[in-house]
């Protein structure tokens, strides 16, 4: 793993000592675009790969292990009688008793899906009180808690989203700490098992668990999926080693006393979770990040469910950048924090950059400008690329097992989003709120996909006139195979949009409701270690991706 | 898909093939286009010098004057004419640019109209034979010689009579016509030289921009026959007929 990052770091100097060439440079305007482009890039990969470094070392020290082992009240246990129900086992931390709340956050969500959560939140080893809280304001959803056991919370406003939903409820609460659960994500029932011990330390703020995926049947939800496999298991450890991973909104318990110290969740923003953190560590909290999947849910299944959430973190991203820049003077932060929050507020500007790229083949077709001088080679730049992207897949590759089309693709045809993101940062422009995977009747795709329409339509044209000049001039360029390339990556997203709009136009239709989704055959990857030959020999085999490509499937 | 969608949708569609559609017009023009790596303006010019030395006694013209043909420029008196004068008298009197006079003085004359580019000899002087007293700039002679840097495919679309834009200094563009093309190689360089006709062409005209030695931009429309071409005369027929 080492080795692979630094000989991607090699392959990224070498591609940057490439285009910073003096003798290389093109015309300005495309030259910028690629200096740009790249720049963020490729800061942000260098970035990435000093965090993925840095993530090796295991949380849990001697003071969790030893509060883990005396982490139930046995004597209680024994006196009421209660060693069949792990539910009622009395939690304690550092000699005391603690009250623990779980909290699922509802808003409109399926009734089916709200009860497996919910039936799952009460069933958590360890004696908690579970309270749904209801943005949704909906009576079934009272009966179902009544059903099964957790308290029901409605509140009368829908003031600050789901941060002020928690706020509302942490009015109504006095537990010692509070877990987040979106109403989608099912907790495993260790999940205080795991978590809660880590408050043996006072500072510690908040733990933190990953978000793993139980749905990844569309193409959508599986590139969705994958582009944040790296960030949970990879990101956040390393994050975690600097006290700088921060909250998700999910999956997570926090310590009252800490949301108390800083006034709250915080609700200016739609991107509570980070700002939340944010704060915290500002006020020298502690936070902790356990890349153990103690909780599955729902990727965006949809382009508009996706659309919107990559809509909301990049907006809270931006909003940090510019609202609030961990580099001001008067942050109370360590400069591995404030590095590691300007990475998270600048990650999205990596969806920018392919906006730029995309550009460039036009602007060398339509009015002769490379970025690049002419005495290049077609060869060079093969060459050069894949210095630079060859060790991206491959590193892909090796983190996640496989280098996934899904993401390449999301990754390309994202920008809109991010473009539309900053914009409303900028202009101050506030957005809707929502729920990933929402239970409304669905809206076709194209709706939210309208600038990738547009721009497929461009590049097409684009490539008919530069395979005309082609022909006519009787030189293949790159120009034309970049260009055909990015058309070709569009295009497969247009053909994913056409195949889901046609699938949410069946649903919504109430026929073949029983259908699988066209787009999505299910795979299911085929293990079998019992029908490994027997060998004589000792066999060394690279470890199998494990614990958190085994959530994600 | 919502009315408004699909309205933004037809809009933004309609917006992209108009972007293209220019784009594709400005490519198609840059492709049929090629601008010179120097160009200048040139002029067929004449010599007039004396085959007999002598002293020049008088001097008409100086560098920039204008000339008819028949004007005398220099006045030349030789010793030697003088003498051959007395032995054979019928000998000069063939001569068409210059007369002699009994005393041995050679009168030189403009053969053609122009302008005095150059004066090699001053009043009061010896001049040797077969110095060159004046050169002159032929009147309504002007051209433009240009060189490019092309690839074979863009020479040979290269058309005998082909339309060349003409940019003076000052911005303006005379239109004008191939006249002749040649090839030579200079530094390993093949420089193709096209000399470019004009009726535009006068002298003086433009503030005297238009002078022999000017330096200017050509642009060489070479033949059209990339698959563009056609849609591209009827954008550019079109613009033209609504007057843009």
């Amino acid at each position: 793993m080492i080795a692979l990052v630094l000989i991607s770091t090699l392959g990224i100097l070498l591609y940057g000592q490439f285009l910073l060439n003096p003798a290389n440079r093109g015309d300005l305007l495309p030259y910028a675009m690629v200096i740009t482009a790249e720049a963020i890039l490729v800061v942000q990969a260098l970035m990435a790969m000093w965090t993925i470094l840095s993530g090796g070392s295991d949380p849990r020290d001697f003071a969790f292990h030893q509060a883990q082992a005396a982490l139930y009240d046995r004597g209680a246990v024994s006196r009421r009688g209660l060693a069949d129900q792990r539910r009622e086992w009395p939690i304690v931390v550092g000699g005391r008793r603690r009250v623990v709340d779980v909290f699922v956050t509802v808003y409109g969500e399926e009734l089916e899906k709200i009860e497996t959560t919910v039936r799952a939140a009460v069933a958590m080893q360890g004696e908690h009180r579970t309270w749904v809280l209801d943005d949704g304001r909906s009576d079934e959803v009272r009966e179902l808690c009544g059903r099964l056991g957790a308290r029901y919370v409605r509140r009368l406003s829908g003031n600050g989203a789901k941060a002020g939903n928690v706020n509302h409820a942490l009015s109504l609460t006095d537990g010692d700490y509070f877990a987040i659960f979106d109403a989608d994500f099912v907790p495993d029932p260790m999940f205080l098992h795991e978590t809660v011990p880590f408050f043996v330390d006072e500072r510690v703020a908040f733990v933190q668990t990953p978000q793993a995926y139980g749905n990844l049947r569309s193409l959508v939800s599986r590139g969705a999926g994958y582009m944040q496999a790296v960030f949970y298991r990879f990101i956040q450890p390393g994050r975690n080693r600097f006290n700088a991973a921060f909250c998700v909104g999910t999956n997570v318990i926090f310590r009252r006393d800490a949301i108390d110290d800083i006034g709250g969740m915080f609700t200016d923003s739609k991107s509570e979770d980070v700002w939340t953190s944010l704060h915290l560590h500002e006020r020298g909290w502690r936070s902790v990040y356990i890349p153990s999947v103690l909780a599955i849910g729902d990727a965006p299944e949809t382009i508009e469910a996706y659309a919107k959430q990559q809509l909301r973190w990049a907006t809270g991203g931006f909003e940090i950048l510019l609202q609030h820049n961990p580099f001001g003077l008067n942050r109370r932060l360590t400069m591995d924090q404030r590095l590691q929050y300007t990475v998270t507020a600048t990650h999205y500007l990596t969806g920018i950059a392919p906006l730029l790229l995309l550009l460039v083949p036009p602007l060398e077709i339509f009015f002769d400008l490379r970025p690049m001088n002419l005495h290049i080679s077609v060869l060079q730049w093969v060459l050069f690329y894949a210095g630079f992207y060859v060790m991206q897949i491959v590193l892909a590759f090796y983190t996640l097992g496989s280098f996934r089309y899904e993401v390449l693709m999301l990754a390309t045809v994202s920008f809109p989003i991010y473009v539309k993101a900053l914009w409303n940062v900028i202009t101050g422009k506030d957005v809707g709120w929502h729920v990933t995977g929402g239970a409304r009747k669905a809206k076709s795709p194209f709706n939210f996909i309208i600038p990738q329409v547009l721009f497929f339509v461009f590049l097409a044209l684009t490539s008919l006139v530069a395979v005309g000049r082609d022909l006519d001039n009787r030189v293949l360029t790159l120009a034309t195979l970049w260009n055909l390339l990015n058309t070709l990556i569009l295009g497969s997203f247009m053909v994913v949009a056409a195949r889901e709009a046609r699938r949410l136009r069946i649903q919504n239709q109430g026929i073949g409701e029983r259908r699988r989704p066209v787009a999505a055959p299910v795979q299911q990857p085929v293990r079998q270690p019992e029908r490994q030959p027997v060998s004589v020999r000792t066999v060394i085999a690279t470890p199998y991706p494990n614990r958190a490509e085994e959530a994600i499937r | 898909m919502t009315w408004a969608s699909r309205m933004k949708l037809t809009v933004g569609v309609i917006v992209v093939v108009a972007l293209v559609a220019i784009f594709t017009v400005v490519f198609t023009q840059r492709q049929s286009e090629v601008v010179s790596s120097s160009a200048s303006i040139q002029a067929q010019r004449y010599e007039v010098g004396t085959e007999y030395s002598g002293d020049v006694i008088k001097q008409n013209v100086r560098v920039g004057d204008a000339v008819k043909a028949g004007d005398t420029l220099f006045e030349v008196r030789s010793s030697t004419v003088a003498e051959a004068l007395s032995t054979d008298p019928a000998r000069f009197a063939s001569s068409g640019s210059y007369t002699v006079s009994p005393d041995g003085t050679m009168s030189f004359v403009a053969t053609g109209d122009g302008t005095v580019s150059k004066v090699g000899a001053q009043v009061g002087t010896f001049v040797p034979n077969g110095t060159v007293l004046a050169t002159i700039d032929r009147a309504g002679s002007l051209f433009v010689e240009s060189d490019y840097r092309l690839t074979p495919r863009d020479y040979e679309r290269i058309e005998r009579g082909a339309r060349v834009g003409l940019m003076l200094p000052d911005r303006t563009t005379i239109p004008g016509t191939v006249d002749r093309v040649t090839v030579q190689t200079v530094n390993g360089v093949a420089r193709t030289r096209i000399r470019v006709v004009s009726d535009r062409l006068r002298e003086g005209a433009r503030g005297g921009l238009i002078a022999p030695g000017t330096p200017i931009e050509a642009t060489l429309s070479l033949r059209q026959d990339g698959i563009f071409a056609g849609a591209q005369d009827a954008v550019l027929a079109f613009l033209k007929k609504i007057g843009l």
